[in-house]
């Protein structure tokens, strides 16, 4: 009998330390997606001399937090910065077109 | 024939428009509508008095700039930038053998156009390229002993209208409408342009600073900021309202600032050198 | 090397306005530089003005002075072409000195 709970409660602890070790690595792969993505953009909004200081820093807070195995902020605080990026790529986009019509005539 | 022309006719106008709205970068009609637009915006102010940014748009700021200008912060940086200006390079050569006139009265002149090298060359970037030319290392950009040199140079021109010229050269003109395209562009987070603030909102308050029209801001450069506690050049201006607006800054003296130096310095002719000057 | 001083004086009636423009970083020790390390503080703790023989004005100073301090007073007394000699100390012990002519 007491064999037998040794081993459901062996089962359980290897059971409740696999689901954890499943999401770190399922927030360590968005961190790593999210990281990937908005240094592309942020670069990309760099082309247009219109990378986001507030980019940079989100970027950074990632990094900061990847470093230290939160990757539950890292990927937080990534997704912020991919949301910003995507944001400056499209402000840098939409504005090729429309400056011209703040232009004093 | 007649469908053929017709059939380019229509494409060109469908494709066209971008090609066409390049092919029409008329400095000089810019010029005339944005200065007498703020003239009517501003009709009790007269051209030269524009130099004087925010203190020409709000009484109390005047007041206080009266008594700041009894004993002017941007003295110390004229004294020193006389004294450096005057003191040979180690081969014995002086700045004044870089410029014209022995570098003296000529700050309305720039930022020109280089038709030699292809691009826009600063007062600031020139006192550089002159150090260097002559066996010295270029001083860093936008504070201290290049600040200071701007300043006495500038300070030589007091009086002068501004003059800035464009060539009739395609680059010249890309490089003026690369300028105008930065400042009527809205970037940062907070999704400002150069124009949201001088050119839609002079007069008007943002935060506790009263805004400055385009017209006349860059004729009192550099300048001694009480909020920095020291002089500027152009270049920290730029960089710091790019920061503020959370965009990142170029670095100082990047050929897109250069353009964008040119084009509002050029939005500026007529009106007479004041700087260096002193600001909130 | 100039004087950190610049003073002008104008005398009026019975009373003399005087102003002074002074050149001096004012660290109040309580500013970081870039790295992180504090820049010490070094302020003028004493400024005085004298008109013959007489302090006429003296400040103390502290931390709280921005940097490049400039002030102004109106004393009584004093005539055009009148002498006055002001100067500071400051808490490193350094100082400086400077005659001006009443206007």
């Amino acid at each position: 009998m007491s064999k037998l709970i040794t081993v459901m409660a062996s089962v359980c602890l290897v059971a409740i330390i696999g689901t954890a070790s499943f999401a770190q690595s399922a927030d360590e792969t968005a961190y790593r997606k999210a990281y990937e993505t908005a240094t592309r953009l942020h670069q990309e909004a760099r082309s247009y001399q219109n990378g986001w200081t507030v980019t940079t820093v989100a970027l950074k807070s990632a990094k900061d937090a990847a470093d230290k195995n939160d990757f539950a902020s890292a990927a937080k605080f990534a997704q912020q910065a991919e949301a910003l990026a995507k944001a400056s790529v499209e402000q840098s986009k939409s504005q090729k077109s429309v400056w011209q019509q703040a232009v004093v005539k | 024939m007649t469908r053929k022309f017709l059939a380019a006719l229509v494409v060109l106008v469908i494709t066209g428009r971008g090609v066409c709205a390049a092919e029409r970068v008329d400095p000089a009609a810019d010029l005339k509508a944005y200065q007498s637009s703020v003239q009517r915006e501003f009709p009790n102010v007269k051209l030269k008095d524009f130099a004087n940014g925010p203190y020409t748009m709000d009484e109390g700021m005047r007041r206080q700039w009266e008594e700041i200008m009894q004993f002017p912060p941007y003295d110390f940086a004229i004294e020193e930038g006389k004294e450096l200006f005057a003191t040979p390079f180690a081969n014995g050569k002086t700045y004044g053998d870089c410029f014209p006139n022995r570098g003296i009265g000529i700050r309305q002149n720039y930022p020109y156009f280089d038709t030699k090298r292809g691009e826009v060359v600063t007062l600031e970037l020139a006192i550089n390229e002159c150090r260097q030319a002559n066996g010295e290392k270029a001083l860093p950009w936008q504070v201290g002993k290049i600040a200071s040199i701007s300043a006495y140079m500038a300070s030589t021109s007091r009086g002068k209208p501004i003059d800035i010229r464009i060539p009739d050269d395609p680059r010249a003109l890309a490089a003026y409408n690369t300028g105008r395209e930065y400042y009527y562009t809205r970037r940062g987070q907070l999704n400002f342009s150069c124009a949201s603030c001088h050119t839609q909102n002079p007069g008007k308050r943002l935060r506790g600073d009263v805004l400055a029209p385009a017209l006349g801001i860059l004729a009192s450069f550099p300048i001694y900021r009480s909020e920095w506690g020291s002089m500027g050049t152009v270049d920290r201006r730029f960089i710091s309202c790019n920061t503020l607006v959370r965009a990142e800054g170029l670095p100082p003296q990047d050929i897109v600032y250069r353009d964008l130096e040119y084009f509002l310095t050029y939005m500026n002719n007529g009106v007479e050198v004041s700087g260096p000057a002193t600001r909130p | 090397m100039a004087s950190s001083i610049r003073v002008r004086a104008t005398s009026s009636g019975d009373r003399t306005e005087v102003q002074a423009l002074i050149q001096h970083p004012m660290d109040s020790g309580f500013v970081k530089d870039a790295s992180g390390a504090v820049i010490p503080s070094h302020y003028i703790q004493v400024v005085d003005f004298e008109h013959g023989g007489k302090i006429v004005f003296t400040a103390f100073w502290g931390p709280a002075v921005s940097k490049d301090p400039y002030l102004k007073f109106t004393f009584q007394g004093g005539k055009k072409g009148d002498e006055m000699m002001v100067s500071w100390v400051d808490n490193k012990g350094q100082k400086d000195t400077t005659v001006a002519k009443i206007g």
